[in-house]
């Protein structure tokens, strides 16, 4: 049994928080990009994913991940209800830190993630639909995959995957699970450009995520060490390049730095180390983002001339920004064989989104046996807000 | 004990979820009418 570090559990604790603020905050963003009418729903996804998550992981979501191992694929239920996650820690997991302070700090991985997925069906989707998805998503989609790759245990553990905090688990999931989720829900009936409502709260809902992700990132060193510091500094220069790169390249093609894109390029440098923070030097973690702006903004060129209605578009930003940072950890990670670990990235990669792709489809079908995904014409016509709601985020006059 | 209590406690809820968007489906509901007076006026041309 580990010996508690007051410093690392501090630092364990106060990360759980930081990523936290990051779910409301992803609210935030998206709400600040979907139409008036529709603010306190998309609010609402991201809050309610975040009650509904805590719960679950508590009761058997943390079990199912980090619980003791069954054949490489899953955690048994012995940690039902965190029956037996204690005081003590987990030597298999954070040997320095509470167990129960490791699996607060996982749970706040697994609130976030079904809460990105909700920006693909965003201003379409019955509140009721998203509330039942998010349970069932993260209980076949999200507990799996994080044990293969972080449960002790794990298969693709095993074979050497490297997801510093969550590249795999969080981003590639979420955002292939969005792509399904936005093809089987059809586009929304207001056609033309949909203009952001809010784009100051896009901005700030985009600089809460960044604070909050120092604690994602940062905080999966599980310890208050170098490598947190390491971590620390990449979460800090990736997303800034990031944010350059984006800007420039549409300010080249449109004539004006946007804003929207400076903070999209903001997130998909954020996505693409979050797989490597502590793995590459601050330089490369600028290339990192840089690659990842470009890779992410042409896939958002790409996704708008398709007929899938991502509304936010999550799948370019999360799931090519995911897979971009998943692949380039293999090329810049430090102190491994850069052609055999690229080669295992790209197998880890390869099978979170064929497994993902697949049960979401299959969790969307059961969820349309007992209702619905799409709100009514008319509900979508008069928003989501006053329809699943019966709130405004405004008070029109 | 404790832990089958919540377990209960939360199943119930997701049912009681299922079962909401399940009727949903047979009545779809328009509380906006009585809520927010002339909300249907402001949104449909949105």
């Amino acid at each position: 049994m580990g010996r508690i570090s007051a410093g690392d559990t501090a630092w364990v604790l106060t990360s759980a928080a930081l990523v936290m603020l990051m779910t409301p905050a992803l609210g935030f963003f998206y709400a600040g990009l979907v139409h008036r009418k529709n603010v306190l729903s998309t609010l609402m996804h991201s809050f309610l994913a975040l009650c509904a998550i805590a719960v679950q992981w508590v009761l058997w979501g943390y079990t199912l991940a980090f619980g003791p191992d069954w054949h490489h694929v899953i955690g048994t239920f012995a940690w039902l209800g965190f029956t037996h996650v204690g005081l003590h820690p987990n030597p298999a997991y954070a040997p320095t830190v509470p167990h129960l302070a490791f699996a607060l700090f996982q749970m706040m991985f697994a609130a976030i993630t079904p809460a990105l997925i909700t920006g693909a069906f965003a201003e379409r989707k019955r509140f009721a639909a998203v509330l039942l998805f998010t349970v069932l998503w993260s209980t076949v989609v999200y507990d799996p995959i994080a044990h293969w790759v972080w449960g002790h245990g794990g298969w693709l553990a095993n074979l050497g995957a490297l997801d510093f905090a969550g590249g795999t688990v969080v981003h590639i999931s979420s955002g292939v699970a969005a792509l399904i989720c936005a093809w089987m829900l059809g586009p929304r009936l207001r056609s033309g450009p949909h203009e952001p409502h809010d784009r100051t709260m896009m901005l700030l809902g985009t600089a809460l995520c960044w604070f909050g992700w120092f604690g994602f990132n940062a905080g999966s060193a599980l310890a208050a060490n170098g490598v947190a510091a390491l971590a620390f500094i990449n979460t800090s220069v990736a997303p800034a390049m990031g944010a350059l790169a984006w800007m420039t390249l549409g300010w080249s093609r449109t004539g004006m730095p946007s804003a929207v894109g400076a903070a999209a390029g903001c997130v998909a440098g954020l996505v693409a180390i979050t797989p490597a923070a502590g793995y590459v030097t601050p330089a490369a973690s600028i290339v990192i983002g840089a690659i990842a702006a470009i890779g992410c903004y042409a896939a958002v060129q790409l996704r708008a001339r398709m007929h899938i209605d991502d509304a936010l578009d999550v799948f370019p930003v999360h799931g090519i920004g995911g897979t971009i940072g998943a692949l380039l950890t293999g090329v810049f990670a430090l102190h491994v064989a850069v052609a055999h670990q690229t080669l295992v990235q790209c197998a880890a990669v390869a099978v979170v989104w064929a497994y993902t792709a697949a049960m979401t489809y299959a969790v969307l079908k059961f969820v349309m046996l007992i209702m619905p995904l799409r709100v009514t014409p008319d509900q979508e016509h008069l928003g989501l807000d006053l329809t699943q709601h019966a709130e405004a985020a405004y008070q029109w006059t | 004990m404790d832990v089958t209590i919540a377990l209960t406690g939360f199943l119930a809820i997701l049912a009681a979820w299922a079962a909401i968007g399940y009727t949903e489906r047979a009545h779809e509901r328009s509380r906006f009418t009585t809520t927010l007076p002339g909300a249907r006026e402001q949104f449909t041309d949105a």
